[in-house]
């Protein structure tokens, strides 16, 4: 059953086994699992329940729906950088690209040196990983879902020698429709919206939405429930108290809310590192004009990846997206905008992402507002002009005839001689437009009290029955896309809940049909 | 509230621009008459000329997106925009480019001091410039009069693409004719 907010004014107090805060990669996963294995689960999200009917290629339609703050939401620093959460039943999952990886191996295996704890190594995730691949239909994309940036991207590599390869997507009979951004209106995608929810509410679990939770209810040291507030629609004011008490509470709000949430009750205190070790793959854009028809939102989104720096912490893809979306980043207004836009149907967007060579930190600030900061490092900015000056020399020997570049005091290159340009001491990190998409690391998961947030099971160390499942949970930085990972770790510490409330007596509910 | 039966119920998008899913939108939030005339004055510099199209109603357009979007943002990013318009509207006399409003420049110079803004070495400067600007061109770049200008047409395309998916997974073969594309020989 969903909730809505007009429910809350008949029903506003609630009682279940857990309740988990967002519906998103860790908590829909988390959910699902402890609603399978009998559990009575209640999750409670900030966000609307949007079906997979109602999604668009609109931007103003579907900005206030599927993003949280309409998508004014910036990460404080130098540069500071805007960031994109998905604030909806399934959230960033509904808005990601759905490329599915693993942590590679050797950051696995960093894990479990650095924590000693063999679960999180590479053997030790190796059934949890192929569990979610399987749930969410991890695997390689149809050829009709191919169009044609993804084909200049693959022959731009293939021409330069560079390591290319096909991206494991999340989706069932993706057909290419080019929407992942704002919702897949086929269905393919297998967000957390289609995947894990279903599950979960087959099972009986309810979901209360349009309730942000706002601090937890703790009492003799323990935690016992949350305590949110239902959002007037109309108003966006908090309208009403909504309580769910449970046995156990799982914070999932992703790794920007779930520090700032959990930072109202002063917690994390053993190592003080809650909120720190944020970590967000920060990404900059390179959009390259061909002289020929790309007809770039026709075909799948990030089908690829060039995977020839990766070593150096480099990633490349191509992420086309609605002009609606892309009227945002232009670096141009007016005549000059419509110069480039005009153009719109030779463009190939693509991005360069960077692995986080330092970790930034996520504080509370003003009304119980989460406030990220990361600056880059001189490695990471080192990084960014490499790469970006290699994506654009694949783009020219493509033949594109301009590359607007992520720089804000040097827009646009003719020709690959103008990348000679791309210099350190010419392009400060404060020059640089970044993105990114991959937020982590708030509340890592570990062995020691005094290094890590919560324990291997997700349990803070010092709240008991109050446990974190998602991107928060990460050690170090991934280097790639996290979803399939933070999915992987949600399923570790909803085993590790189910067995302690297994331990604890509770019958497991007879599973609802 | 809503039953398990409409939750499980996965059929794909109807491509409607105002989609009828039981979402209420928020009022839309209450602006001064002077933030109000900025915005509006800025929307007639920031929306392309001709040979771009023209929307006879940009400015009602913006306004309404504007005030749609304020409510979901938080009360501090909220008062954040409405400052930056103002100070974008008043950026000739903070940059020391000109005694003038932005609007009240010729527009050829209203657009350089405005991509000025974006080309600052300073990132405080271009984050006031990029989040009104963003939402005026992400309001225009959305409009069908627009879409039609760029020959981007995706209604039709996704119609074709969603049925093309019924048929996959009802078992059905893909043709050479469900392929996209090639567009150009560099791609054949
Ligand atoms: C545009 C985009 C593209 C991406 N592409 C990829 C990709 O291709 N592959 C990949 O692996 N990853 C990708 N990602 C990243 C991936 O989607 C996220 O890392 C992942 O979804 C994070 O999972 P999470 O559970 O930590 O948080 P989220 O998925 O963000 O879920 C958090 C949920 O908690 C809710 N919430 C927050 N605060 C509260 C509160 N106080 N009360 C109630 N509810 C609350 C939110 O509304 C949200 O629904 C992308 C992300 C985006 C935005
Ligand atoms: S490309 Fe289209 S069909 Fe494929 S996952 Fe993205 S939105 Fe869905």
């Amino acid at each position: 059953m969903i909730f809505e907010h007009g429910d809350y004014a008949r029903e506003h107090a609630f009682d279940c086994d857990v309740v988990v805060v967002g519906t998103g990669a860790g908590g829909a996963t988390a959910g699902a699992e402890l609603a399978e294995a009998g559990y009575d689960v209640v999750f409670v999200e900030e966000g609307s329940w949007h079906p997979t009917s109602s999604f668009s290629p609109y931007a103003s339609e579907t900005i206030p729906r599927l993003f949280r703050d309409a998508s004014g939401t910036v990460i404080l620093g130098t540069p500071p950088i805007p960031y994109i959460e998905g604030r909806c039943v399934g959230g960033s999952t509904v808005l990601n690209g759905g490329m599915s990886y693993r942590a590679p191996v050797a950051v696995l295996d960093g894990w479990e040196r650095s924590t000693g704890a063999p679960e999180l190594g590479s053997a030790g995730m190796e059934a949890r990983f192929q569990r979610v691949e399987q749930l969410v239909h991890s695997g390689p994309q149809l050829d009709v879902s191919v169009g044609d940036d993804n084909r200049i991207m693959a022959l731009g590599a293939k021409k330069l020698g560079w390591k290319h390869s096909v991206n494991p997507r999340n989706q069932h009979a993706c057909v290419g429709s080019n929407n992942c951004v704002f919702g897949c209106p086929t269905g393919a995608k297998q967000s957390t919206l289609v995947s894990m929810m279903p599950r979960a509410m087959r099972r009986g679990a309810r979901c209360l939405t349009e309730v942000k939770v706002t601090r937890l209810l703790i009492e003799q040291g323990r935690c016992v429930g949350v305590v949110g507030q239902a959002i007037d629609p109309r108003t966006r004011r908090a309208s009403r108290e909504v309580v769910v008490r449970a046995r156990a509470v799982v914070v999932a709000a992703g790794a920007v809310q779930t520090p700032a949430l959990l930072l109202g009750h002063k917690l994390g205190r053993p190592s003080g590192q809650l909120g720190k070790n944020f970590l967000c793959h920060p990404n900059a854009k390179v959009l390259a004009v061909y002289p020929f028809e790309v007809r770039a939102w026709q075909g799948v989104s990030q089908y690829a990846q060039v995977r020839e720096f990766s070593d150096d912490g480099i990633l490349m893809a191509e992420n086309f997206i609605p002009p609606g979306a892309l009227g945002v980043h232009l670096p141009y207004c007016g005549s000059r905008a419509w110069e480039l836009m005009r153009r719109y149907n030779q463009m190939v967007l693509t991005g360069v992402l960077v692995e986080d060579s330092r970790p930034g930190r996520v504080t509370r600030g003003p009304f119980g507002m989460a406030v990220p900061r990361y600056d880059i490092t001189a490695l990471d900015h080192r990084r960014f002009l490499r790469g970006v000056k290699l994506l654009a020399r694949l783009h020219f020997e493509m033949g594109a005839e301009e590359v607007v570049l992520p720089f804000s005091t040097f827009h646009t290159a003719r020709s690959i001689d103008d990348l000679e340009k791309i210099e350190v001491s010419a392009l400060p990190p404060k020059v640089l437009d970044l993105f990114t998409v991959h937020l982590m690391g708030t509340a890592a998961m570990g062995t020691r009290a005094e290094a890590s947030v919560t324990n291997l099971s997700g349990e803070l160390w010092d709240l008991p029955g109050c446990y974190v499942a998602d991107a928060s949970l990460f050690p170090t930085a991934i280097g790639v896309n996290p979803q399939v990972t933070i999915m992987a770790l949600a399923m570790l510490v909803a085993e590790r809940l189910a067995d302690t409330l297994a331990k604890s007596g509770k019958v497991a509910k007879a599973a609802v049909a | 509230m809503r039953q398990l039966s409409v939750v499980l119920d996965g059929r794909p998008s109807t491509l409607e621009r105002h989609p009828d899913d039981g979402f209420i939108r928020a009022d839309p939030a209450k602006m001064g008459p002077a933030t109000r005339r900025a915005l509006r004055a800025l929307v007639l510099v920031f929306c392309p000329p001709p040979p771009a199209p023209q929307l006879a109603d940009a400015e009602d357009l913006v306004e309404r997106s504007v005030l749609g979007l304020l409510p979901y943002m938080t009360r501090l990013t909220a008062f954040g925009f409405v400052l930056a318009i103002h100070l974008l509207e008043w950026a000739p006399i903070w940059r020391f480019v000109a005694f003038s409003r932005l609007s009240r420049l010729p527009r050829a110079r209203a657009e350089a001091v405005a991509d000025g803004l974006s080309a600052s070495r300073s990132p405080l400067v271009r984050t006031i410039a990029l989040g009104v600007r963003g939402v005026v061109q992400s309001t225009y770049y959305d409009q069908p009069e627009v879409h039609a200008a760029l020959d981007y047409a995706p209604i039709p395309f996704m119609q074709g693409r969603i049925a093309l998916r019924e048929r996959i997974v009802a078992g059905g073969e893909t043709t050479p004719a469900d392929l996209i594309g090639p567009f150009s020989e560099v791609t054949r």
